[in-house]
């Protein structure tokens, strides 16, 4: 089964933020990716299996951040809400008990691909590298506010 | 070593005559000499060409027109049926072609013992398919023209016998076996040459040079970060003591170290406490809980997950009764199957459950204070402790600029130490960071990241290892076609010298009155002496190297004949026919009547069992011939007769059925 992956060049962008666990990078670009509705399969640039699972820190809010990974494929795959069929088939494709990360092979590759594309959202938006954790936590919110304010 | 023997043929709707032709004796194995005899007229060319037509498969292309011309005249019906029986290495083969002259379309159908079952297209055995290509047939199905082909110039039969039945064709396999395997191992490369390989040899001189260098900067800018980090402690520490002692501002800043201290544990409680709120994503703003509570709220709407579970229905479609009381039959079994696919599965079902009840537990319950309210909090409280720090800063620095004002030169002048210090210690990080900073791409002459140029190193010393590889196996490849190109050209060499003498001791013997010898044999054979032959002379050329070289070959294949002495002396009927089945295992005549004598009576005195059979057309002209049969050995079809034995092959008279 997939695990959740990090690009090496986000891990470099972030040196100065990690403090914790690797996880919380990852959560960081995956959310921005999410509600800015941007993923992308990272090319010309690798990436490192991090974990393969939801880390304790994490457990608690594991199903809030597949709801967001299933509102964010139906709304890229114009799938209405009321459409039952095509939103079972969709939950069918994301969600799954068997592997670590609660979802499927694809669900666990289109959250890496979120993360990647909230990286490149993170990026593109500051003209430079975080110098602090504190500072890189307000901007966060900020950009956070700016995108839910998007959500219907 | 491949055997094909031809067993015998059938003719049906077609131009030759109605005829089945069993050139097998009485144990089922085709007797060594079989001889048919056929006045002309009797379309012997029709049937040697539908026999190769069996052979080679390529019928299926051939036009309306072509196969207009296997209709007979005054025959009504819309196909025709050509079947040949060959053995193959003793196992039967049957290969039948369907002429349809009504849509102009030719088919085949075959059947072999090994397949199982007919086969409704051309598919022999695939070891022998190489030997029915239709100019190997050629080979064993002779004709004059062949023979004329032999001695032509212009063309290289010769050496396309020579390569055919001496296998020289097996060193060419080898070859392409050789050259797919370079292709293939060539195509996962890009880097194929030894050039190419010089090229990644110098890269990675150069990654190695610049990671040297790098690695040696590195060392020296670690050990100056180390001095330069001591003297700003230092100079701090001077600076900081300075203010602390001096009454002016002793208790000014004892109250901004204070605060300064103060600010940034608190700096460090609120972006520890913002990293835990913000984990929980609906802390980060109200309009994600409502998301999610959207979704919750839909999912309940659509019944999602619904409560029955893809397994009740798989359960069900196994049970013998529906639930609704009715038989279960295969179809309505197939049915519950299909669309069981449509329902979750029960974990899957559980999956969803439990993110709507986390949903519901984070979501819609009620909190005291909203996670979205906490977190703002915390933010806010961020914010204030990073001002209060600023803050302190700022007041610790116009400290200074008061003592400095008032005329402290050295605290001034710690202060400039401090602040190129500090310079330098914020150059050196950012050098020494480029230096461990894991870019994915760049350029290895001008990157200064070392994770990645030992990446590059790493994928260099790899390509080069597979370029070795491949360098290698180029050279190895190009020296075995170099090998098989000699071998080919020397076997060719000693094979045409050899069958030169053997055919020249031949034709002494066959051509006793007449001294015609092969001079060179090259792409073609090259007489001695003479630039032309007569048709006679080209013919018992053809017969002597073809039978020279099929005697010589490693594979044993039949040697089928049209009028085989039709254009020969006496004589010379007399040395081939006694030499023929010598050097063949199985040879197959169609003759006529005038070449019985010296010919056939040849044959016969080899000593070989020969099966005699004499076909001819009935027709009006034929009544004659109809009422002398013998009693015995005649098949009589609609259109022809065709009687077996040797008495009766000797007294057939062409003239008499003529008349």
């Amino acid at each position: 089964m997939a695990n959740f992956r990090l690009r090496v060049d986000a891990e470099d962008w972030f040196k100065k933020v990690d403090k914790g666990p690797k996880f919380d990078v990852y959560y960081y670009c995956a959310i921005v990716g999410m509600l800015n509705n941007r993923r992308n399969e990272p090319t010309g640039v690798s990436s490192t299996d991090i974990v393969s699972k939801f880390i304790n820190d994490y457990k608690p809010y594991q199903n809030l951040i597949i709801g967001l990974l299933i509102i964010a494929e139906l709304k890229k795959a114009g799938i209405n809400i009321t459409e039952k069929d095509a939103v079972r088939n969709e939950i069918q494709s994301l969600v799954s008990p068997q592997g670590g990360t609660g979802l499927t092979e694809r669900g666990t590759q289109l959250l890496n691909h979120y993360a990647s594309g909230g990286f490149e959202h993170i990026r593109d938006a500051r003209s430079t590298k975080p110098e602090s954790r504190d500072e890189f936590m307000l901007d966060f919110i900020d950009m956070v506010e700016r995108a839910a304010e998007e959500l219907r | 070593m491949l055997k094909i023997e031809l067993a015998g043929w059938s003719s049906e709707g077609l131009r030759c005559p109605d005829v089945e032709i069993n050139l097998c004796n009485a144990a089922g194995a085709p007797e060594a000499i079989a001889l048919l005899q056929a006045p002309n007229g009797t379309a012997k060319t029709t049937t040697l060409n539908l026999l190769k037509a069996c052979m080679h498969g390529e019928a299926t292309s051939w036009d309306s027109e072509d196969i207009q011309d296997f209709k007979r005249n005054d025959d009504e019906r819309s196909d025709g049926v050509f079947t040949t029986f060959l053995k193959i290495d003793g196992r039967p083969l049957t290969i039948e072609l369907k002429l349809n002259f009504d849509d102009g379309k030719a088919s085949y159908r075959t059947s072999t013992t090994q397949g199982g079952g007919v086969r409704p297209f051309w598919d022999p055995p695939a070891e022998a398919r190489k030997f029915l290509d239709k100019r190997f047939l050629n080979l064993f199905v002779f004709d004059g023209e062949y023979a004329k082909r032999l001695l032509n110039p212009d063309e290289a039969e010769a050496e396309y016998a020579i390569d055919a039945l001496c296998q020289l064709y097996l060193l060419r396999d080898i070859d392409e076996v050789a050259s797919d395997a370079w292709d293939r191992e060539a195509k996962k490369v890009t880097v194929r040459t030894e050039t190419g390989l010089r090229g990644e040899y110098s890269k990675k001189e150069a990654i190695q040079t610049r990671v040297e260098m790098l690695k040696k900067g590195e060392a020296q800018w670690s050990a100056r970060l180390r001095d330069v980090d001591l003297d700003v402690a230092r100079l701090e520490q001077l600076v900081d003591e300075r203010l602390s002692t001096e009454i002016a501002t002793r208790e000014q800043h004892a109250e901004a170290h204070a605060a300064l201290l103060q600010a940034q544990a608190d700096v460090d409680k609120y972006s520890l406490g913002l990293v835990q709120a913000i984990r929980n994503p609906q802390a980060l703003h109200p309009k994600i809980g409502v998301a999610l509570n959207f979704l919750k709220d839909n999912l309940d709407k659509l019944r999602l997950p619904e409560n029955t579970s893809a397994q009740f229905f798989e359960e069900l479609s196994q049970s013998e009764t529906c639930i609704c009381g009715r038989e279960m039959t295969p179809a309505s079994s197939e049915y519950i199957r299909v669309r069981a696919k449509d329902y979750l599965g029960e974990k899957e079902i559980g999956v969803i459950n439990e993110i709507k009840a986390d949903i519901e537990k984070y979501v819609v319950s009620d909190h005291d204070v909203h996670p979205h309210d906490e977190l703002i909090l915390i933010r806010d409280g961020l914010q204030a402790a990073r001002t209060s720090a600023r803050k302190a800063e700022q007041k610790l620095r116009t400290l200074e600029l008061k003592l400095i004002e008032a005329g402290d030169a050295s605290l001034e002048g710690w202060r400039k130490d401090l602040e190129i210090a500090k310079s330098d210690q914020a150059k050196l990080k950012t050098a020494l960071s480029e230096l461990s900073a894991d870019t994915s791409d760049g350029d290895y002459r001008s990157s200064r990241s070392l994770p990645f140029l030992q990446r590059a190193l790493e994928e260099t010393d790899q390509r080069i290892s597979e370029v070795t590889k491949t360098v290698d196996l180029r050279k190895r490849t190009s020296i075995i076609k170099e090998i098989l190109a000699r071998a080919s050209v020397k076997a060719q060499e000693i094979i045409k010298l050899e069958l030169l003498n053997i055919c020249n001791e031949r034709l002494t013997g066959v051509l006793i009155n007449d001294l015609l010898q092969i001079e060179s044999i090259d792409r073609s054979l090259k007489l001695a002496n003479q630039n032309g032959a007569s048709e006679g002379q080209t013919l018992s050329v053809g017969y002597v190297f073809l039978m020279s070289i099929l005697s010589r070959g490693n594979h044993d294949f039949p040697l089928v004949v049209d009028s085989p002495a039709g254009k020969l002396d006496i004589d010379v009927r007399n040395q081939i026919g006694g030499l023929i089945p010598s050097l063949c295992s199985q040879f197959v005549a169609f003759t006529i009547d005038v070449e019985r004598d010296g010919f056939v009576t040849a044959l016969e005195d080899t000593g070989k069992k020969i099966k005699f059979m004499t076909l001819f057309r009935k027709s009006g002209k034929t009544e004659r011939l109809m009422s002398k049969l013998p009693p015995d050995g005649v098949t009589e079809t609609e259109t022809a007769v065709l009687v077996e034995g040797r008495e009766y092959f000797f007294g057939f008279n062409q003239k008499s059925e003529q008349s």
